[in-house]
């Protein structure tokens, strides 16, 4: 068994096999297995090292090139074609987590304030209802007191007055009839119902 | 401003959206130069690249409300860095000075009408080795020529990540391509940069 042929057909199958790892080797990107195996490998493949060791040099020389600058003057210029620029309108702020810490502080006493005028209100609308409003004081309207003596002499007076046309004060009459309904007691005040005055005074013509 | 400088981006973003200035010239300041840096070595012109980086930020301003923080800011910003430089590539605008010619830059001396002795650059180096920044200057051009003979799309993603430093994940998000294309691509950008700056390399 040739075991050097082997050798070399082992290590040109694994050139084949790194070639296209060579660069993530280099940048250490490999999981550590396969790094290992091409670390390896290189020992013994004088290709693949120059080949890892021109890719170093490269990266080197690009990591290293001259960082280019801005002019002096970029930052004057850029702030001129910003200020011409239409102004924006500003959307409203969303909550970062820096303010979020501040509002929850912010927040409970007003939240308190809140619940204590609410509570307020509430109380205050159930006393107003149960208390019912207070209706404006109208006017006291006395009692119309008609004395039994000052209704018979209106009927009389009335009567003399009417005496030849007894048929044309169906009031009169009226208010004759209902005198003798109504028991008046002469030696009180008489508080007459709104109907009853009406009746004895023809208030429903 | 003071405070601004303790902000992360994301509370930047949200004080832009509401017209803070400070806030949008904090942002300009962190990353103005890596967008520059990009986007000069992508078109090759120090003059284009200026006014492309100015067009970055003009159009992160009025997208802002876009942002959806989804990416981080400089993702987002090479983003748009990259796809101006599309479009400016599109609408012809490389120019000899950025592929085979003159490559300006502040560590060199002017290339002016008066010959090599014309007025240096007003930058302080307390530095100043003439021979050194000679090499660096050579170098840097030749760097440049070597990129613009790259593919846009090789020459994306070996600036992204070996120029700019992003990881392999970062470029993928940039570029929003898989993952394996950015491997794939860098694989080949740097087998043809090999060639091209061979002499330059260590080793």
């Amino acid at each position: 068994m040739n075991f050097e042929w082997l050798n070399q057909q082992k290590r040109q199958a694994e050139c084949q096999l790194f070639a296209a790892k060579l660069n993530e080797y280099v940048d250490g990107d490999l999981d550590r297995d396969l790094a290992w195996r091409i670390q390896n490998h290189i020992a013994v493949c004088s290709s693949c090292e120059e080949q890892v060791a021109s890719l170093r040099s490269l990266v080197r020389v690009l990591n290293n090139a001259p960082r280019q600058e801005v002019s002096s003057e970029f930052a004057s210029i850029l702030e001129a074609r910003i200020a011409g620029l239409p102004k924006k309108v500003p959307a409203e702020a969303p909550i970062t987590q820096d303010h979020a810490h501040w509002l929850t502080r912010i927040n409970v006493p007003m939240r308190l304030t809140g619940s204590f005028a609410a509570a307020a209100v509430f109380l205050f609308g159930v006393v107003f209802l149960t208390k019912g409003p207070s209706n404006p004081p109208t006017p006291t309207i006395p009692p119309v007191q008609i004395h039994s003596a000052n209704i018979s002499d209106l009927v009389d007076q009335h009567r003399a007055q009417s005496a030849g046309d007894p048929l044309s004060d169906a009031s009169a009459q009226l208010l004759a009839s209902s005198v003798d309904t109504i028991k008046v007691d002469p030696t009180k005040n008489h508080h007459l119902s709104d109907d009853d005055a009406a009746m004895m005074l023809g208030g429903g013509m | 401003m003071v405070i601004c400088l303790s902000l992360s981006d994301t509370s930047l973003i949200e004080r832009c959206r509401r017209n803070d200035i400070a806030a949008f010239n904090e942002i300009v300041g962190r990353y103005k130069n890596k967008i520059y840096n990009y986007v000069y070595r992508m078109v090759g012109s120090s003059e284009d690249a200026e006014d492309l980086t100015q067009e970055v930020f003009v159009k992160m301003y009025v997208a802002l409300d876009s942002f959806r923080n989804q990416s981080s800011l400089s993702t987002w910003l090479y983003r748009i860095a990259g796809n101006l430089c599309i479009d400016a590539h599109r609408k012809n605008t490389r120019r000899e000075s950025g592929f085979g010619g003159a490559v300006t830059s502040l560590n060199g001396p002017v290339f002016s009408d008066e010959g090599e002795d014309g007025p240096a650059r007003d930058v302080a180096d307390s530095t100043y080795e003439p021979a050194k920044i000679l090499a660096q200057t050579e170098l840097d051009a030749k760097i440049q020529v070597a990129l613009s003979k790259l593919p846009e799309k090789m020459r994306t993603v070996v600036i992204l990540h070996d120029i700019e430093g992003l990881q392999y994940e970062e470029v993928a998000d940039v570029l929003n391509c898989p993952l394996g294309t950015v491997k794939s691509r860098l694989f080949n950008a740097r087998t043809a940069l090999r060639q091209h700056l061979g002499p330059y390399m260590e080793g």
